[in-house]
Protein backbone atom coordinates (compact mmCIF):
# COMPACT_ATOMS: atom_id res chain seq x y z
CA UNK A 1 0.00 0.00 0.00
CA UNK A 2 0.94 3.52 -0.84
CA UNK A 3 0.46 6.78 0.98
CA UNK A 4 -3.61 7.00 1.02
CA UNK A 5 -5.19 10.58 1.20
CA UNK A 6 -8.59 10.89 2.12
CA UNK A 7 -10.59 14.60 1.86
CA UNK A 8 -10.54 18.08 0.15
CA UNK A 9 -7.91 20.82 -0.20
CA UNK A 10 -9.39 22.16 3.18
CA UNK A 11 -9.29 19.10 5.43
CA UNK A 12 -7.10 15.86 4.61
CA UNK A 13 -5.68 13.01 6.30
CA UNK A 14 -3.61 10.63 4.55
CA UNK A 15 -1.76 7.28 5.73
CA UNK A 16 1.47 5.91 4.89
CA UNK A 17 2.63 2.01 6.29
CA UNK A 18 5.72 2.55 8.56
CA UNK A 19 7.70 -0.82 7.22
CA UNK A 20 7.45 0.99 3.73
CA UNK A 21 8.05 5.02 4.62
CA UNK A 22 5.95 5.52 1.81
CA UNK A 23 8.50 4.70 -0.50
CA UNK A 24 11.33 5.09 1.01
CA UNK A 25 13.29 3.67 3.78
CA UNK A 26 12.70 5.07 7.15
CA UNK A 27 16.13 6.05 7.29
CA UNK A 28 15.87 8.10 4.01
CA UNK A 29 12.45 9.57 5.93
CA UNK A 30 15.00 11.31 7.99
CA UNK A 31 15.72 13.65 5.70
CA UNK A 32 12.42 14.99 5.52
CA UNK A 33 11.56 15.64 9.52
CA UNK A 34 13.77 18.92 9.78
CA UNK A 35 16.45 19.71 11.94
CA UNK A 36 14.04 19.45 14.98
CA UNK A 37 12.45 16.25 13.94
CA UNK A 38 16.29 14.68 13.80
CA UNK A 39 16.77 16.06 16.67
CA UNK A 40 13.80 14.28 18.77
CA UNK A 41 14.50 11.16 16.78
CA UNK A 42 17.90 10.91 18.31
CA UNK A 43 16.26 10.81 21.64
CA UNK A 44 14.16 7.72 20.77
CA UNK A 45 16.13 4.91 21.44
CA UNK A 46 13.60 2.42 20.85
CA UNK A 47 13.87 1.42 16.85
CA UNK A 48 10.17 0.80 16.20
CA UNK A 49 9.29 3.88 17.92
CA UNK A 50 11.90 6.09 16.28
CA UNK A 51 10.46 4.79 12.72
CA UNK A 52 6.69 5.36 14.04
CA UNK A 53 7.68 9.25 14.64
CA UNK A 54 9.90 9.61 11.18
CA UNK A 55 7.25 8.31 9.09
CA UNK A 56 4.60 10.10 10.64
CA UNK A 57 6.61 13.24 11.17
CA UNK A 58 7.88 12.81 7.50
CA UNK A 59 4.19 12.44 6.29
CA UNK A 60 2.79 15.77 8.06
CA UNK A 61 6.07 17.74 6.65
CA UNK A 62 4.87 16.58 3.15
CA UNK A 63 1.26 17.44 3.36
CA UNK A 64 2.34 21.16 4.50
CA UNK A 65 4.90 21.61 1.81
CA UNK A 66 2.13 20.45 -0.71
CA UNK A 67 -0.04 23.20 0.49
CA UNK A 68 2.63 25.79 0.35
CA UNK A 69 4.75 24.64 -2.28
CA UNK A 70 6.17 28.62 -2.87
CA UNK A 71 7.97 28.15 0.56
CA UNK A 72 10.98 26.29 1.02
CA UNK A 73 13.23 25.27 3.79
CA UNK A 74 12.55 25.87 7.32
CA UNK A 75 9.65 27.52 6.37
CA UNK A 76 8.18 24.35 5.86
CA UNK A 77 8.63 22.66 8.88
CA UNK A 78 6.38 21.69 11.96
CA UNK A 79 7.17 22.20 15.72
CA UNK A 80 6.01 21.25 18.76
CA UNK A 81 4.26 23.99 21.25
CA UNK A 82 4.67 23.94 24.67
CA UNK A 83 2.54 20.94 25.45
CA UNK A 84 3.45 18.92 22.39
CA UNK A 85 0.84 19.91 19.86
CA UNK A 86 2.26 19.91 16.25
CA UNK A 87 2.01 23.14 14.89
CA UNK A 88 3.96 24.39 11.34
CA UNK A 89 6.71 27.04 12.02
CA UNK A 90 4.35 29.65 9.82
CA UNK A 91 1.03 28.63 10.77
CA UNK A 92 -0.92 30.64 8.26
CA UNK A 93 -4.28 29.33 9.41
CA UNK A 94 -2.74 25.56 8.55
CA UNK A 95 -4.17 23.58 11.48
CA UNK A 96 -2.57 19.67 12.22
CA UNK A 97 -2.11 16.67 13.63
CA UNK A 98 -0.11 13.04 13.83
CA UNK A 99 -0.97 9.71 14.60
CA UNK A 100 1.30 6.14 14.38
CA UNK A 101 0.81 2.77 15.98
CA UNK A 102 2.13 -0.56 14.83
CA UNK A 103 2.48 -0.53 11.31
CA UNK A 104 0.92 2.52 10.20
CA UNK A 105 1.34 6.50 10.65
CA UNK A 106 -1.33 8.94 9.87
CA UNK A 107 -1.18 13.13 9.57
CA UNK A 108 -4.06 15.38 8.96
CA UNK A 109 -4.23 19.06 8.09
CA UNK A 110 -7.30 21.63 7.86
CA UNK A 111 -6.92 25.14 6.61
CA UNK A 112 -10.76 25.48 8.16
CA UNK A 113 -10.54 25.47 11.72
CA UNK A 114 -8.69 22.32 14.39
CA UNK A 115 -8.25 19.26 13.68
CA UNK A 116 -7.16 16.04 15.38
CA UNK A 117 -6.43 12.59 14.26
CA UNK A 118 -5.63 9.33 16.22
CA UNK A 119 -5.31 5.57 14.67
CA UNK A 120 -5.10 2.19 16.26
CA UNK A 121 -5.14 -1.06 15.38
CA UNK A 122 -7.94 -2.96 14.53
CA UNK A 123 -6.29 -5.99 15.99
CA UNK A 124 -5.87 -4.65 19.51
CA UNK A 125 -6.76 -6.58 22.04
CA UNK A 126 -4.79 -4.88 25.09
CA UNK A 127 -7.17 -1.84 25.74
CA UNK A 128 -7.12 -0.66 29.00
CA UNK A 129 -9.90 -1.39 31.72
CA UNK A 130 -13.15 0.19 30.25
CA UNK A 131 -13.74 1.80 33.97
CA UNK A 132 -10.61 3.68 33.44
CA UNK A 133 -11.54 5.70 30.80
CA UNK A 134 -15.16 5.63 29.95
CA UNK A 135 -17.82 7.87 31.24
CA UNK A 136 -21.07 6.05 33.16
CA UNK A 137 -23.40 6.45 30.49
CA UNK A 138 -20.33 4.89 27.83
CA UNK A 139 -20.10 2.11 30.16
CA UNK A 140 -23.56 1.39 30.41
CA UNK A 141 -23.92 1.71 25.85
CA UNK A 142 -21.37 -0.38 26.06
CA UNK A 143 -22.79 -3.21 28.69
CA UNK A 144 -26.24 -3.53 26.15
CA UNK A 145 -24.14 -4.12 23.46
CA UNK A 146 -23.63 -8.39 22.50
CA UNK A 147 -19.90 -8.83 23.85
CA UNK A 148 -18.97 -9.66 20.32
CA UNK A 149 -18.73 -6.26 19.46
CA UNK A 150 -17.92 -4.56 22.51
CA UNK A 151 -13.86 -4.36 21.50
CA UNK A 152 -14.62 -2.90 17.51
CA UNK A 153 -16.72 -0.50 19.92
CA UNK A 154 -13.89 0.31 22.69
CA UNK A 155 -11.69 1.10 19.74
CA UNK A 156 -14.04 3.25 18.28
CA UNK A 157 -14.17 5.07 21.60
CA UNK A 158 -10.11 5.44 22.69
CA UNK A 159 -9.76 7.15 19.30
CA UNK A 160 -12.36 9.47 19.18
CA UNK A 161 -11.45 10.15 22.39
CA UNK A 162 -7.95 10.60 21.53
CA UNK A 163 -8.67 12.51 18.34
CA UNK A 164 -10.95 15.05 20.12
CA UNK A 165 -8.66 15.74 23.04
CA UNK A 166 -5.61 16.43 20.10
CA UNK A 167 -7.89 18.55 17.83
CA UNK A 168 -9.61 20.30 21.16
CA UNK A 169 -6.39 21.51 22.64
CA UNK A 170 -6.86 19.40 25.86
CA UNK A 171 -4.45 16.87 25.91
CA UNK A 172 -3.21 17.01 29.44
CA UNK A 173 -6.33 18.90 30.60
CA UNK A 174 -9.20 17.15 29.92
CA UNK A 175 -9.19 13.29 30.77
CA UNK A 176 -10.74 10.51 28.89
CA UNK A 177 -13.42 10.06 30.83
CA UNK A 178 -13.88 14.23 30.70
CA UNK A 179 -15.11 13.41 26.89
CA UNK A 180 -18.30 11.48 26.01
CA UNK A 181 -19.08 9.53 22.64
CA UNK A 182 -22.30 10.03 21.81
CA UNK A 183 -23.45 8.68 18.61
CA UNK A 184 -25.87 10.68 16.33
CA UNK A 185 -28.81 8.93 17.06
CA UNK A 186 -28.88 8.62 20.36
CA UNK A 187 -28.75 12.17 20.95
CA UNK A 188 -30.84 14.59 18.52
CA UNK A 189 -29.63 17.78 20.49
CA UNK A 190 -26.27 17.21 20.66
CA UNK A 191 -24.49 20.69 20.27
CA UNK A 192 -23.06 20.06 16.93
CA UNK A 193 -21.02 22.51 15.76
CA UNK A 194 -22.03 21.79 11.84
CA UNK A 195 -23.41 19.10 9.92
CA UNK A 196 -22.11 15.92 10.99
CA UNK A 197 -22.75 13.59 7.78
CA UNK A 198 -20.54 16.70 5.86
CA UNK A 199 -17.94 15.48 7.62
CA UNK A 200 -18.09 11.47 6.89
CA UNK A 201 -18.91 12.06 3.44
CA UNK A 202 -15.86 14.66 2.74
CA UNK A 203 -13.89 11.45 1.99
CA UNK A 204 -12.75 9.85 -1.06
CA UNK A 205 -9.74 7.56 -2.37
CA UNK A 206 -6.91 9.17 -4.18
CA UNK A 207 -4.50 6.42 -5.59
CA UNK A 208 -5.70 3.14 -3.72
CA UNK A 209 -9.15 2.69 -4.65
CA UNK A 210 -10.72 0.96 -1.71
CA UNK A 211 -8.04 1.42 0.84
CA UNK A 212 -10.11 3.19 2.92
CA UNK A 213 -13.89 3.40 3.87
CA UNK A 214 -15.84 5.95 5.27
CA UNK A 215 -17.77 4.62 8.19
CA UNK A 216 -20.51 7.04 7.34
CA UNK A 217 -23.03 5.64 9.70
CA UNK A 218 -20.34 5.88 12.38
CA UNK A 219 -19.96 9.56 12.38
CA UNK A 220 -20.62 10.65 16.27
CA UNK A 221 -20.67 13.78 18.09
CA UNK A 222 -18.39 14.45 21.16
CA UNK A 223 -18.80 16.86 24.10
CA UNK A 224 -17.38 17.26 27.36
CA UNK A 225 -21.06 16.60 29.54
CA UNK A 226 -19.50 17.77 32.92
CA UNK A 227 -17.55 20.95 32.22
CA UNK A 228 -19.85 24.06 31.84
CA UNK A 229 -16.67 25.48 29.11
CA UNK A 230 -17.88 22.54 27.36
CA UNK A 231 -15.74 21.87 24.26
CA UNK A 232 -17.50 19.59 21.68
CA UNK A 233 -16.17 18.41 17.82
CA UNK A 234 -17.50 16.00 15.29
CA UNK A 235 -15.78 12.69 14.60
CA UNK A 236 -15.68 10.64 11.91
CA UNK A 237 -14.22 7.05 11.49
CA UNK A 238 -12.26 5.38 8.72
CA UNK A 239 -10.89 1.96 8.53
CA UNK A 240 -8.01 1.82 6.66
CA UNK A 241 -6.97 -1.45 4.51
CA UNK A 242 -9.17 -3.05 7.01
CA UNK A 243 -6.32 -3.05 9.64
CA UNK A 244 -6.89 0.09 11.01
CA UNK A 245 -9.22 2.62 12.57
CA UNK A 246 -8.83 6.27 12.18
CA UNK A 247 -10.74 8.66 13.94
CA UNK A 248 -10.77 12.29 12.74
CA UNK A 249 -11.76 15.07 14.92
CA UNK A 250 -13.26 18.37 13.08
CA UNK A 251 -15.76 21.20 13.66
CA UNK A 252 -14.63 22.40 17.58
CA UNK A 253 -17.34 24.39 18.46
CA UNK A 254 -16.07 25.60 22.06
CA UNK A 255 -12.49 27.88 21.71
CA UNK A 256 -9.54 26.11 23.60
CA UNK A 257 -8.67 26.76 27.29
CA UNK B 1 7.03 -2.06 50.23
CA UNK B 2 10.32 -0.23 49.46
CA UNK B 3 11.57 1.73 46.85
CA UNK B 4 13.12 -1.65 45.45
CA UNK B 5 10.09 -3.48 45.53
CA UNK B 6 7.98 -0.42 43.71
CA UNK B 7 11.29 -0.39 40.98
CA UNK B 8 10.55 -4.15 40.64
CA UNK B 9 7.09 -4.11 40.38
CA UNK B 10 6.68 -1.54 38.11
CA UNK B 11 9.34 -3.70 35.83
CA UNK B 12 7.39 -6.69 36.35
CA UNK B 13 3.79 -5.14 34.95
CA UNK B 14 6.01 -3.57 32.21
CA UNK B 15 7.64 -6.64 30.96
CA UNK B 16 3.57 -7.78 30.60
CA UNK B 17 2.81 -4.63 28.44
CA UNK B 18 5.90 -4.52 26.13
CA UNK B 19 7.00 -8.04 26.41
CA UNK B 20 9.48 -7.83 23.41
CA UNK B 21 12.04 -5.82 25.47
CA UNK B 22 13.67 -5.61 28.90
CA UNK B 23 12.38 -3.20 31.37
CA UNK B 24 14.96 -3.96 33.60
CA UNK B 25 17.48 -2.33 31.19
CA UNK B 26 15.38 0.49 30.61
CA UNK B 27 17.41 3.95 31.32
CA UNK B 28 15.30 4.96 34.16
CA UNK B 29 15.72 8.28 33.51
CA UNK B 30 14.35 8.79 30.03
CA UNK B 31 10.46 8.52 28.98
CA UNK B 32 9.23 4.69 28.98
CA UNK B 33 7.71 5.66 25.78
CA UNK B 34 11.14 6.49 23.87
CA UNK B 35 12.90 3.30 25.74
CA UNK B 36 9.99 0.49 25.27
CA UNK B 37 7.88 1.94 22.38
CA UNK B 38 4.61 2.51 25.00
CA UNK B 39 1.93 4.41 23.73
CA UNK B 40 -0.96 6.12 25.55
CA UNK B 41 -3.26 2.53 25.51
CA UNK B 42 -0.06 1.43 26.88
CA UNK B 43 0.57 4.10 29.94
CA UNK B 44 -2.97 3.95 30.93
CA UNK B 45 -2.71 0.28 31.11
CA UNK B 46 0.82 0.76 33.07
CA UNK B 47 -1.51 3.09 35.70
CA UNK B 48 -4.36 0.68 36.05
CA UNK B 49 -2.26 -2.21 36.48
CA UNK B 50 0.22 -0.57 39.15
CA UNK B 51 -3.09 0.52 40.91
CA UNK B 52 -4.77 -2.08 41.28
CA UNK B 53 -1.88 -4.19 42.57
CA UNK B 54 -1.00 -1.47 45.27
CA UNK B 55 -4.53 -1.03 45.97
CA UNK B 56 -4.05 2.60 45.36
CA UNK B 57 -5.89 5.10 43.34
CA UNK B 58 -3.91 7.26 40.84
CA UNK B 59 -6.13 10.38 39.82
CA UNK B 60 -5.65 11.30 36.13
CA UNK B 61 -4.16 14.17 37.03
CA UNK B 62 -0.81 12.56 38.38
CA UNK B 63 -0.33 10.38 35.44
CA UNK B 64 2.15 12.57 33.81
CA UNK B 65 4.34 11.89 37.07
CA UNK B 66 5.12 8.17 36.03
CA UNK B 67 6.07 8.68 32.66
CA UNK B 68 9.96 7.31 33.86
CA UNK B 69 10.77 4.36 35.73
CA UNK B 70 12.68 7.07 38.39
CA UNK B 71 9.58 9.44 38.77
CA UNK B 72 6.94 6.28 38.61
CA UNK B 73 8.88 5.01 41.84
CA UNK B 74 9.03 8.46 43.53
CA UNK B 75 5.65 9.08 43.16
CA UNK B 76 4.18 5.49 44.20
CA UNK B 77 6.85 5.70 47.01
CA UNK B 78 5.03 8.98 47.93
CA UNK B 79 2.07 7.83 48.12
CA UNK B 80 2.25 4.57 49.57
CA UNK B 81 4.97 6.66 52.68
CA UNK B 82 7.51 4.01 51.63
CA UNK B 83 11.12 4.19 52.81
CA UNK B 84 14.00 3.72 50.41
CA UNK B 85 15.53 0.39 49.76
C1 LIG C 1 -0.74 12.98 23.43
C2 LIG C 1 -1.55 11.72 23.26
C3 LIG C 1 -2.96 12.08 22.80
C4 LIG C 1 -0.85 10.86 22.19
O1 LIG C 1 -1.54 9.65 21.97
P1 LIG C 1 -0.79 8.30 21.56
O2 LIG C 1 -1.83 7.29 21.26
O3 LIG C 1 0.21 7.91 22.58
O4 LIG C 1 0.06 8.63 20.30
P2 LIG C 1 -0.40 9.05 18.83
O5 LIG C 1 0.53 8.39 17.92
O6 LIG C 1 -1.84 8.89 18.60
O7 LIG C 1 -0.11 10.61 18.82
C5 LIG C 1 1.19 11.06 18.97
C6 LIG C 1 1.23 12.49 18.51
O8 LIG C 1 0.37 13.28 19.30
C7 LIG C 1 0.82 14.60 19.14
N1 LIG C 1 0.62 15.31 20.37
C8 LIG C 1 1.34 15.24 21.51
N2 LIG C 1 0.85 16.13 22.41
C9 LIG C 1 -0.17 16.74 21.80
C10 LIG C 1 -1.05 17.77 22.20
N3 LIG C 1 -0.93 18.38 23.39
N4 LIG C 1 -2.02 18.18 21.34
C11 LIG C 1 -2.13 17.64 20.11
N5 LIG C 1 -1.30 16.65 19.66
C12 LIG C 1 -0.34 16.23 20.52
C13 LIG C 1 2.30 14.56 18.77
O9 LIG C 1 2.43 15.15 17.51
C14 LIG C 1 2.59 13.09 18.69
O10 LIG C 1 3.32 12.71 17.58
P3 LIG C 1 4.93 12.86 17.53
O11 LIG C 1 5.45 12.46 18.85
O12 LIG C 1 5.30 11.95 16.43
O13 LIG C 1 5.17 14.31 17.21
C15 LIG C 1 -1.64 10.89 24.55
O14 LIG C 1 -0.36 10.51 24.95
C16 LIG C 1 -2.26 11.59 25.74
O15 LIG C 1 -1.64 12.33 26.46
N6 LIG C 1 -3.53 11.35 26.00
C17 LIG C 1 -4.18 11.95 27.14
C18 LIG C 1 -5.26 11.08 27.60
C19 LIG C 1 -4.86 10.04 28.60
O16 LIG C 1 -5.28 10.11 29.72
N7 LIG C 1 -4.11 9.03 28.19
C20 LIG C 1 -3.84 7.88 29.02
C21 LIG C 1 -2.67 7.87 29.92
S1 LIG C 1 -1.34 8.93 29.58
Amino acid sequence: MTATTVGTAATAWRACPIAEGCGTSVAGRLRDVGASGRARAAEISHPAARARFVVGRALLHGMVAERWPHRHGPELGVELDAFGRPQPIAPDGLEVSVSHTHGLAVAAVSRVGAIGIDVESLARTDLPEAGAWLTARELRRLAALPHSERRTQLLHLWVAKEATLKACRRVGTTTLRGIEVWARRDRDDAPVGGDVAAVAEMGWVDDAPGAVRVGRDRALVTFDATDPLAASAEVAWYTVADGYLVALATSVSAPPR
Amino acid sequence: MNTDDLRALVIEVLSGIAPETDPALVDPTVDLRDELDLDSMDELNLITRVSERLGIDIPERDYGKLRTLDSAVTYLANRLGASAA
